[in-house]
């Protein structure tokens, strides 16, 4: 469920909450999602802070909304989010890789030369 | 959420009814009170030796009234009054749907409740105590009259007897609710009930109380009384709702 | 839609000022949380809206109103706290009763629902009870009446956490089934914050601050790190609160940092960190003449 730290808010983590049910695919394409008040009962928060989340997904195109009907989520939200995730966790590894590099005093030429070279390696044991 | 536009009568009426419930002790307070007065009274209708005339007639005469318990009721009114304007008694007004103006009118309709309760109460505790004596001693002159031997005196005595009651409600709570405008008018109102102690002993006469008294006693005209009585008790709820109208609650 | 408007609103109580230049809009069937230090003007600003107590100066309007002495206002506002008081005579039962015959959206069934599960005997006397029943006595009450605007003031003193936890439960279900304007005041807005939508945070009879709580806690971020670079970091920034444990130095500082310039503080070994709204009130409302530590330097 949510983390309830209070620190990161909690539209962002109802988002996020939300975006991990797309992924597990406990909410499939097309499928109808909770409500803002539904999500308000749910988790005890109040349903403009739940709309919010919501929000959050449809201006990502994560979800849809059907005038009267409610909101559904997009055909292709999986791969969406998927490919963001993708992005997401390269991007913090490689943050990780250069504040290590850095710390040894690692250059840019020497960093690449050794992903290369861990590569080759692995290749090579392929074959 | 659709807002309610209450009507004055309706919020008065909500008052009224929550009002006489919360305020049940005080009127079961008067039957006891009454109660006790009666049995008392009765308890001293005792035979005093007889008298004899030249005939050699024995004479026992035994006086009952129910001036006591009228004047009992009377000190209950005027307690009870007072005791409407107090802060528990707003405060528990304002729990609900009011304001300043329904809240007064809502007590207005208690006292006037009080009143009839009140003064029927008291004159028909006099009709118990002339069955009790007329069972009791079997031949009794009847100085007072009935409802059935002279019903327009009778009722004019009830009329009497509940405007009297009213007037000592509407007094103490227009007193009452100057002290919760401002607590100084306590002394105010003392200062006044001795100026009004001294008046009576000091002067012979025509004092100042003497000619308040003969306003509404010394009134002749049975219509003309009523009406004193009824201007007296409108313009003084007048006045507690006119000094109270601007009155903070629940501070 | 506006429910309630303040514009310069002022109370004087003898030569104390309680609320200096107040100005408030509170939106239609939103749940504010009205917070702020003790003897800050809250309740002041509550029992004016409700009618019970007139300003001193400015304008107050209540679904267009002004709310002294109106009885249109009366009827479509409760204001409960831990002072309601009730005939000395009449049982938990004639109570609710009462409620029923004053409030035209009381709902008996859910106020019956309520009283039994919080464990009241409806025979029982409302001044016997203890604080923390009377307040959830009371808080029911405001629950079920349904008002239009409802004003719960220190709703959850003297009850314990398992009723606090249920009772802004029952609460923010009712909001959900009917929407309405409700404003709570409390010093634990710590327990509230998820449930409400804005927040009015009064200090020294002004507002200080009114938003959502999503603004208010996205209105700062933690800085972690080495002093000296917290302050080249922070430069033309508004510094709210500082506090220096062990190594670390924390800032809370305004957040209109880019997201390219919150890279630039992570590579120079600043820890940036969301602040919780909790967090953010206390260190918007921090005295200016320092915290407790410094009464013992």
């Amino acid at each position: 469920m949510l983390e309830m730290d209070g620190s990161k808010p909690i539209y962002v983590q109802i988002a996020e909450w939300l975006e991990k049910e797309i992924i597990d695919e406990t909410l499939k394409s097309d499928e109808k999602v909770y409500s803002q008040y539904q999500l308000a009962d749910l988790f005890n928060i109040n349903p403009a802070t739940a709309g919010k989340g919501l929000t959050l997904l449809i201006d990502a195109e994560i979800i849809y909304k059907r005038r009267g009907l409610g909101t559904f989520v997009a055909s292709d939200a999986r791969e969406k989010l998927l490919a963001k995730r993708k992005v997401h966790t390269l991007h913090r590894l490689i943050e990780e890789l250069l504040d290590e590099a850095e710390l040894l005093g690692i250059d840019e030429q020497h960093l690449l030369s050794k992903i290369r070279a861990t590569r080759n390696k692995r290749e090579g044991d392929l074959r | 959420m659709y807002l309610h536009e209450p009507k004055l009568f309706d919020v008065v009426k909500r008052q009224f009814i929550y009002k006489m419930s919360a305020n049940a002790t005080p009127f079961t307070m008067l039957v006891i009170l009454q109660i006790i007065s009666l049995v008392l009274l009765s308890g001293s209708m005792g035979s005093p030796d007889p008298f004899y005339d030249h005939n050699n007639i024995a004479y026992t005469i035994n006086a009952f009234s129910n001036d006591g318990i009228l004047g009992l009721t009377w000190f209950w009114a005027a307690v009870f009054g007072f005791l409407l304007t107090s802060l528990a008694q707003r405060d528990e007004a304002f729990s609900f749907v009011t304001n300043r103006l329904s809240h007064h009118l809502a007590n207005f309709f208690v006292m006037l409740s009080a009143a009839l309760f009140g003064g029927l109460s008291a004159v028909l505790s006099g009709s118990i105590i002339k069955l009790y004596a007329f069972l009791r001693y079997g031949e009794v002159i009847m100085e007072t009259t009935g409802l059935l031997t002279a019903p327009m005196d009778f009722i004019l005595r009830l009329v009497t007897a509940v405007l009297y009651t009213l007037l000592f409600l509407v007094i103490a709570y227009t007193i009452g609710t100057f002290i919760q405008v401002n607590r100084f008018f306590i002394f105010l109102f003392g200062a006044l009930w001795m100026l009004l102690i001294r008046s009576i002993s000091s002067s012979h006469g025509e004092s100042f109380t003497g000619k308040i008294f003969h306003f509404f006693a010394g009134e002749t005209s049975t219509s003309l009384f009523i009406l004193k009585m009824i201007m007296t008790v409108v313009v003084l709820c007048t006045i507690s709702i006119t000094i109270s109208n601007r009155l903070e609650v629940r501070k | 839609m506006t429910a309630v408007e303040l514009m310069n609103v002022t109370k004087k109580y003898h030569k104390h000022l309680a609320l200096n230049g107040l100005d408030v809009n509170i939106k239609k069937d939103v749940m504010t949380g009205v917070i702020g230090r003790n003897g800050v003007g809250k309740t002041t600003m509550m029992k004016m809206i409700a009618g019970f107590v007139q300003e001193t100066s400015g304008t107050i309007r209540v679904f267009g109103e002004s709310p002294f002495n109106n009885l249109t206002v009366s009827a479509n506002v409760l204001f409960v706290d831990d002072a309601m008081q009730f005939a000395q005579t009449m049982s938990l039962h004639d109570i609710l009763k009462e409620c029923k015959r004053f409030y035209p959206n009381w709902d008996h069934a859910l106020a019956d629902r309520l009283v039994q599960y919080f464990g009241f005997h409806l025979d029982a006397r409302h001044r016997y009870l203890s604080k923390g029943k009377k307040n959830t006595f009371n808080a029911i009450i405001g629950i079920a009446a349904r008002c239009a605007l409802t004003l719960f003031d220190e709703p959850i003193t003297g009850m314990d956490a398992g009723v606090r936890k249920d009772f802004y439960r029952a609460l923010l279900k009712d909001y959900i089934a009917h929407p309405r304007t409700i404003l709570l005041s409390s010093h634990h807005f710590e327990e509230m914050e998820d449930l409400l939508e804005d927040v009015l945070i009064i200090q020294n009879g002004k507002a200080h601050f009114h938003g959502s709580v999503t603004e208010l806690q996205e209105m700062l971020i933690s800085l972690k790190g080495n002093g000296e670079i917290l302050a080249s970091a922070a430069a033309g920034k508004t510094v709210v609160y500082q506090q220096k444990s062990g190594p670390y130095t924390e800032w809370l500082v305004e957040n209109t940092f880019t997201a390219a310039e919150l890279d630039r503080l992570k590579s120079k070994r600043v820890i940036a960190t969301p602040v919780s709204a909790n967090s953010a009130y206390l260190a918007l409302t921090e005295q200016r003449t320092g915290g407790i530590d410094d009464v013992f330097a």
